[in-house]
C-alpha cells in the first residue's frame, strides 16, 4: 500500500481532526494545525487535503444545518475513519522505527 | 454549537464584525474556482474566519487578507480540479462513479470535448513548466538561442515600426484614397522628365474636370521669414485657399484664407512656428510676419498634424490664381480630391483633352504650345507622391531582416537538433513506453516556443532603443519619420514574427525527432555524424549560408556604389568648405538695394578673410548640393528673336573668391572685380555646357548674353568655368550654368540679400562658433542659419544610400557571424559525436593534419553547397536594388566573388576550430571515452 502512504502534511491534517471534538471542519481545524506546529499554513492547501484524504477514504464527511452568522452556509464536518487510523498509526510505526536508538547517538552531536 | 469547539483552536467568536461583507470580486472569484460541492462549505468558512479578522484587525486589512485567500484559494483548487479530471480519465470506469463527490461542471454531452482541451491545457502547461527548468539548467544554450532570436526579432520590429509609421499609416487627411497629385510630363521637350504644371493647368481643370471634387494649387520653397527678433530661413508655401478645403483641414485658431482675402498679404502659420516663435499666444491673430521683404498677417494657426506639401512647411501664404493668367509658369504642384465614384484612370482620361484647350483659352508663345502638344497628365495618389522614393529602399530593408531572422531561424533550429539528438536515447524510450507522436512534438516545440517568446520580448526591447538610434541615422527626407516608435501594429507584428520564428526553428528538430528507432538510437548513439539528421542540419547550413551570401553581396553592391559615389568628381570640392547665411535686419544696416548689400558683403567677407585659418572666402546666392540655382530662359544675340530657341538654364550670383573657395576652375577669361559697382556692362561667367549650348562650335568669350525679359539687358561673357553637379551626386551629367556677378547694370536690377557665404579653411569643422562671434560684432540681431561644411551637404546628399547601405552592411554582417557560428556549431558537435573514430584512425596512424583536412573539407562542402545556392538567390534579389546602384551593375562579378569568397573563408575559419580540436584527440582517451 506504498502508495497509500501518508504525507507529513496529510498526518498533520488528521491529527488535528482527530485532536478536535465536537463539530471539526475547516476552520477549527486550521486554527489546530498553526497552534500546535507553532506555524502558519496555506489554509487552501488545508481544504484541499481534506478533500484528497476523503477520496482515499480515511475521512467521511457531512453537511450540517446552514447557520445565519455564517451567511446562511453549511459546514462540511469531517471525521477520521478506521482506515486513517491504521494508517497513522503505520506511519508512526515507521517513523518511530527509524528514531529508535538515534536520540543518544545524536545526543553526542554538537 | 460555536464555530470552534472547547475555545481550544483560537479566540472565540467576536461579537462585532458579525455582518461584514466580504469583497465582493474576490468573492465571486472564490465561486468560480471551487468545485461545486465544496462552494458552500468553503465559502461560508471563510466568511467566519473573514469576520473574526474583520473584530481583529479592521475591516481593510480583513479586505486584503479575503482577497489573499480567494486567490490561494482559487490557485490550489483549479489545479486540483485539473488533476482531478486526469484521474478521472485514466481511472477505471467504476471508479469513476463511485467517486464521492462528482464535479457537476464537466458532465454533459459537451464532456468530451471538454476533457480533450482540458488534457490539452494541462498538457502544455506541464511540458512548458518542464521547458522553463530544462532551459534555466542550460543557461549558456539558452543565451546563445534567446540572443540570436532577440537580435533578429528586434530588428524586423524596429524596421516594421518606421515602415509602419511611414508608409502604412494612412495620411492624417479625411478619406486619404481620395487624394490625388497631379503633375505632367512632355516627353521630347527639353523640361524635365516630370514637372510640376503652370496655374493655367489649375484654372482649366477646377473648372472642368469632373472626376475631381475639389482642387488645390500650391507651391513651396525656402526664404528668409522676421517676425519681431526672429529671423530664420523657413519652408513657406503659397497656397490656394482650395487647398485647404480639398484635404479638408482647417485650422485649430484663427481662419483660413477666403476668394475674398487679397492675394499674398495673408496667410495661417504651422503648430511649429506658432509655437518656437509666438509661445502659442492666442494674440498671435493679425501679427504681421516678414516673408522675403513682403508683410504677411496672420490670419490662422494649423493644427501640430498638418504637414502640407512636406513636414517642413512653417508658413502657408494665401496665393489667388485671378486671371488673366500667363501661361507657362511650371513648376506648381496640384493637389485633387475625386469626385465620389471616380479614379485616377478616369480622372487622366479628362485631364489629357483638357491641357490640349489650354493654347486656345489662355494663349502663349509658340514654345508653350509645343510644350502642350507633347503634354502628359500624371495622376497618382497623394500618399504615394508623399512618400515617393523612400518606399522601396524600406521594403528592401524589411526584406533584409526577413532574411536575417530566417538564419537565425535556422541557427536555432540547428543547436535544437544538435539538443534533441543528445535526448535522442530519452526519446525513445519515451516512445517506446507509449507516449504518442503529438506528446513528444509537444513537448519539443515547447522549447522553440518559450526560446521565440523570450526572444521577442528581448527583441521588443532592442526595437525600442533601436528605432530612435534608426530615425536618427535615416535621412531626415524621409516623411513622418520623426513619428516612428514602437505602437500597437508594431507589437502585433512582433507577436507574429514570435509565432513565425517558433515554428520556423522547432517545427523540424521537433517532428524529425518525435519517432525516433528505439532500436537504432540505443544502439547507433556513436554515429550520429552521418545518416538523415546530419543531412538536415548540412541543410541549415546551407540556407544559413545562401540567405547570408545575399545579404553580403547586397551589401557589397551598396558600398561599392558608396564608393563610386565618393570619387564622383562634382566640378568643386568638397573638403575643407564651410558656409552659413545670415540675415541682417535690412533697416538696422541701411540695405535698400544691390549697392548697400554688396557693400556689406564685402566688408563681411574681408572680415572673414582675415580670420585665423582662413585662405578665401566667397559668396554664392544659392549653392549646389543645398538650395540648386534659380532656371530661366536665357537669350543670345543669335535667339534674340526666337522664343522656342531661347534654352532654360540655371543660374546664381556669386561673388568674392567663390570659384576658388569651391575648386571650380576658371577655363578661360577672368573672374568677376573683386568689388563691383553697377556698370553698365556688368559680365557674366558661363559653364562650359552652358556655352556650348548658347553658342555651339564657337568661342564664348566676349559674346553677349542675358535673361529673357530681364531688364538688365545683355552682359558679356568675360570667363569660362566647368560645370558642376548641381543637385546630387547620382545626376548623370554635371549641369550647366551661368554666373551673374552681385550687382548688375543698375542698383535694382537685382540684388543678394541673404547669400551662402563659403569659406576655405582646414577648421571647417570647427570654425562655426568663431564665425558668430564675427556676425555678433557686425551685425549683433542677425542669426546665423544653414551652417553647414560641403562635406556634410555631400554626405547629407547621398544619405538614402548611405542609410540603406549602413543597415543593409549592419544585416550582412550579423547574418555571416550568425552563419559562421551556425557552422562552427554543427562542426564541433560532429567532431565531438566522431571523436571514437578519430581516435581510431589516429590509433591507425592518421596524421593531425589529415584529420584536420578532413574535418575542414567537410565544413567547405555545406558551405560551398550554401555559396552556389547564395549566388544563384543574389542574382534574383539584388534586382530590387538597380535603383540604388550607381557605377555598379547589379551582377557586379567583382563584387559576387569577393562576396562568395569572404564567406566560403569565414565558413573555413569556422571549420577549422572544431578541426584543431579533432586533431588534438587523444587516441586512447577517446577510445576509452564511453
Amino acid at each position: 500500500m506504498s502508495h497509500l502512504g501518508l504525507g507529513e502534511f496529510e498526518q498533520m491534517v488528521l491529527l488535528a481532526v482527530l485532536r478536535l471534538d465536537g463539530e471539526v471542519y475547516g476552520v477549527p481545524i486550521v486554527d489546530e494545525i498553526e497552534r500546535c506546529t507553532g506555524r502558519k499554513v496555506s489554509r487552501a492547501a488545508v481544504y484541499v487535503t481534506l478533500r484528497r484524504l476523503e477520496k482515499k477514504r480515511l475521512l467521511s464527511s457531512w453537511m450540517s444545518d446552514p447557520s445565519p452568522e455564517r451567511g446562511g452556509k453549511p459546514r462540511r464536518c469531517v471525521r477520521v475513519e478506521r482506515k486513517g487510523v491504521s494508517l497513522l498509526r503505520e506511519s508512526r510505526r515507521a517513523m518511530d522505527g527509524m528514531w529508535d536508538g538515534l536520540d543518544p547517538a545524536l545526543a553526542d552531536l554538537p | 454549537m460555536s464555530g470552534w469547539p472547547g475555545g481550544r483552536g483560537g479566540p472565540g467568536a467576536p461579537a462585532t464584525g458579525g455582518s461584514a461583507v466580504p469583497p465582493e470580486r474576490a468573492r465571486r472569484l472564490l465561486e468560480f474556482a471551487l468545485p461545486a460541492d465544496d462552494r458552500q462549505s468553503v465559502s461560508g468558512d471563510l466568511l467566519e474566519v473573514f469576520r473574526r479578522e474583520c473584530a481583529l484587525r479592521g475591516r481593510a486589512r480583513a479586505g486584503l487578507w479575503y482577497w489573499g485567500q480567494a486567490l490561494s484559494f482559487s490557485g490550489w483548487f483549479l489545479r486540483e480540479r485539473a488533476r482531478e479530471g486526469l484521474e478521472r480519465r485514466r481511472g477505471a470506469t467504476d471508479e469513476l462513479e463511485t467517486v464521492s463527490w462528482p464535479d457537476p461542471p464537466f458532465m454533459g454531452p459537451r464532456r468530451d470535448f471538454r476533457w480533450k482541451v482540458g488534457r490539452m491545457l494541462d498538457g502544455w502547461a506541464r511540458d512548458l513548466s518542464q521547458a522553463v527548468r530544462s532551459l534555466l539548467r542550460a543557461p549558456a544554450f539558452t543565451a546563445i538561442t534567446v540572443g540570436t532570436l532577440a537580435l533578429a526579432i528586434g530588428a524586423n520590429t524596429a524596421i516594421f515600426s518606421v515602415i509602419d509609421t511611414v508608409l502604412l499609416d494612412p495620411l492624417a487627411f479625411d478619406d486619404p484614397d481620395r487624394l490625388v497629385s497631379i503633375s505632367a510630363s512632355a516627353p521630347g521637350s527639353d523640361l524635365p522628365e516630370e514637372f510640376g504644371v503652370g496655374t493655367e493647368f489649375y484654372v482649366q481643370y477646377r473648372e472642368n474636370a469632373s472626376a475631381l471634387e475639389d482642387l488645390g494649387l500650391y507651391n513651396s520653397g525656402q526664404t528668409t521669414v522676421r517676425a519681431d527678433d526672429h529671423v530664420e530661413r523657413l519652408f513657406v508655401s503659397s497656397a490656394s485657399p482650395s487647398l485647404f478645403s480639398t484635404l479638408r483641414v482647417s485650422p485649430i485658431l484663427g481662419r483660413l484664407a477666403t476668394d475674398d482675402d487679397p492675394e499674398g498679404v495673408v496667410g495661417v502659420i504651422s503648430h511649429w512656428l506658432w509655437t518656437e516663435w509666438f509661445g502659442r499666444d492666442p494674440a498671435v491673430l493679425d501679427r504681421s510676419v516678414e516673408v522675403s521683404g513682403n508683410v504677411v498677417t496672420v490670419i490662422g494657426v494649423m493644427g501640430p498634424d498638418f504637414a502640407f506639401p512636406e513636414e517642413r512647411i512653417s508658413l502657408w501664404v494665401h496665393d489667388l490664381p485671378t486671371e488673366p493668367v500667363r501661361p507657362g509658369g511650371f513648376g506648381l504642384g496640384l493637389v485633387g480630391r475625386l469626385a465620389p465614384g471616380s479614379d485616377q484612370e478616369a480622372l487622366l482620361a479628362q485631364l489629357g483633352p483638357l491641357a490640349q484647350r489650354l493654347p486656345e483659352r489662355f494663349g502663349g508663345p509658340p514654345q508653350y504650345r509645343q510644350i502642350i502638344e507633347q503634354h502628359r497628365p500624371i495622376v497618382r495618389s497623394l500618399e504615394e507622391q508623399l512618400v515617393g522614393d523612400i518606399a522601396k529602399p524600406l521594403w528592401i530593408l524589411l526584406g533584409t531582416v526577413g532574411i536575417v531572422l530566417l538564419i537565425a531561424c535556422a541557427n536555432v533550429a540547428n543547436l535544437l537538433i544538435v539538443r534533441a539528438e543528445s535526448r535522442r536515447r530519452d526519446l525513445a524510450v519515451r516512445r517506446a513506453l507509449g507516449a504518442g507522436r503529438g506528446g513528444l512534438i509537444r513537448s519539443q516545440m515547447s522549447e522553440a516556443i518559450l526560446l521565440s517568446l523570450a526572444g521577442g520580448i528581448a527583441g521588443v526591447a532592442i526595437a525600442w532603443i533601436g528605432v530612435p538610434l534608426l530615425v536618427r541615422a535615416a535621412p531626415e527626407s524621409i516623411p513622418r519619420l520623426a513619428s516612428a516608435g514602437l505602437n500597437s501594429m508594431a507589437l502585433l507584428f512582433t507577436a507574429g514574427v514570435v509565432i513565425v520564428a517558433a515554428f520556423a526553428s522547432g517545427l523540424l528538430p521537433a517532428i524529425r525527432f518525435s519517432n525516433p528507432g528505439i532500436a537504432g538510437s540505443l544502439r547507433d548513439s556513436h554515429r550520429v555524424g552521418t545518416g538523415p539528421d546530419h543531412l538536415t542540419r548540412d541543410a541549415l547550413v546551407v540556407v544559413q549560408t545562401a540567405a547570408a551570401l545575399v545579404l553580403l553581396v547586397g551589401s557589397g553592391l551598396l558600398l561599392k556604389s558608396f564608393i563610386e559615389l565618393r570619387r564622383v568628381d562634382a566640378g568643386y570640392d568638397t573638403a575643407d568648405i564651410f558656409t552659413f547665411q545670415t540675415a541682417p535686419d535690412p533697416r538696422a544696416h541701411g540695405l535698400t538695394d544691390a549697392v548697400t548689400l554688396a557693400q556689406f558683403h564685402y566688408d563681411f567677407m574681408d572680415r572673414l578673410a582675415a580670420m585665423p585659418g582662413v585662405e578665401s572666402v566667397g559668396l554664392a546666392n544659392t549653392l549646389p548640393l543645398d538650395e540648386g540655382a534659380g532656371l530661366t530662359q536665357f537669350v543670345t544675340e543669335r535667339t534674340a528673336g526666337d522664343e522656342a530657341g531661347q534654352p532654360l538654364l540655371r543660374f546664381t550670383m556669386v561673388a568674392g573668391d567663390y570659384f576658388q573657395t569651391m575648386g571650380i576652375d576658371l577655363v578661360a577669361g577672368r573672374h568677376f572685380e573683386r568689388r563691383s559697382q553697377p556698370t553698365a556692362d556688368p559680365g557674366v561667367i558661363v559653364s562650359e555646357a552652358a556655352a556650348a549650348i548658347l553658342w555651339p562650335g564657337e568661342q564664348p568669350l566676349g559674346k553677349l548674353v542675358g535673361r529673357a525679359g530681364d531688364p538688365a539687358g545683355m552682359m558679356t561673357v568675360i570667363g569660362v568655368v566647368e560645370d558642376i553637379l548641381l543637385a546630387d551626386f547620382r545626376q548623370e551629367t554635371r549641369d550647366p550654368m551661368i554666373y551673374l556677378p552681385m550687382v548688375g547694370r543698375t542698383a535694382t536690377d537685382w540684388g543678394v540679400g541673404t547669400p551662402a557665404y563659403v569659406m576655405k579653411t582646414p577648421r571647417a569643422e570647427v570654425i562655426a562658433p568663431d564665425v558668430r562671434e564675427v556676425i555678433r560684432e557686425i551685425a549683433p540681431d542677425a542669426p546665423m542659419y544653414r551652417v553647414f561644411t560641403m562635406a556634410g551637404l555631400a554626405a547629407r546628399s547621398v544619405a538614402q544610400l548611405s542609410f540603406t547601405m549602413l543597415t543593409l552592411a549592419i544585416a550582412a554582417g550579423l547574418a555571416l557571424v550568425l552563419g559562421a557560428v551556425g557552422l562552427y556549431g554543427v562542426l564541433s558537435y560532429v567532431v565531438a559525436q566522431r571523436t571514437r573514430e578519430i581516435g581510431i584512425r589516429m590509433a591507425l596512424g592518421a596524421q593531425a593534419t589529415q584529420l584536420r583536412r578532413m574535418v575542414v573539407m567537410q565544413g567547405g562542402r555545406v558551405a560551398l553547397v550554401g555559396v552556389v545556392i547564395g549566388v544563384a538567390g543574389a542574382v534574383l534579389a539584388t534586382r530590387v536594388l538597380d535603383t540604388l546602384l550607381f557605377g555598379v551593375r547589379a551582377m557586379d562579378v567583382v563584387t559576387f566573388t569577393a562576396m562568395s569568397a569572404l564567406m566560403l573563408g569565414v565558413a573555413l575559419l569556422a571549420s577549422y576550430i572544431p578541426a584543431r580540436r579533432a586533431s588534438a584527440v587523444d587516441p586512447m582517451t577517446s577510445l576509452r571515452s564511453d
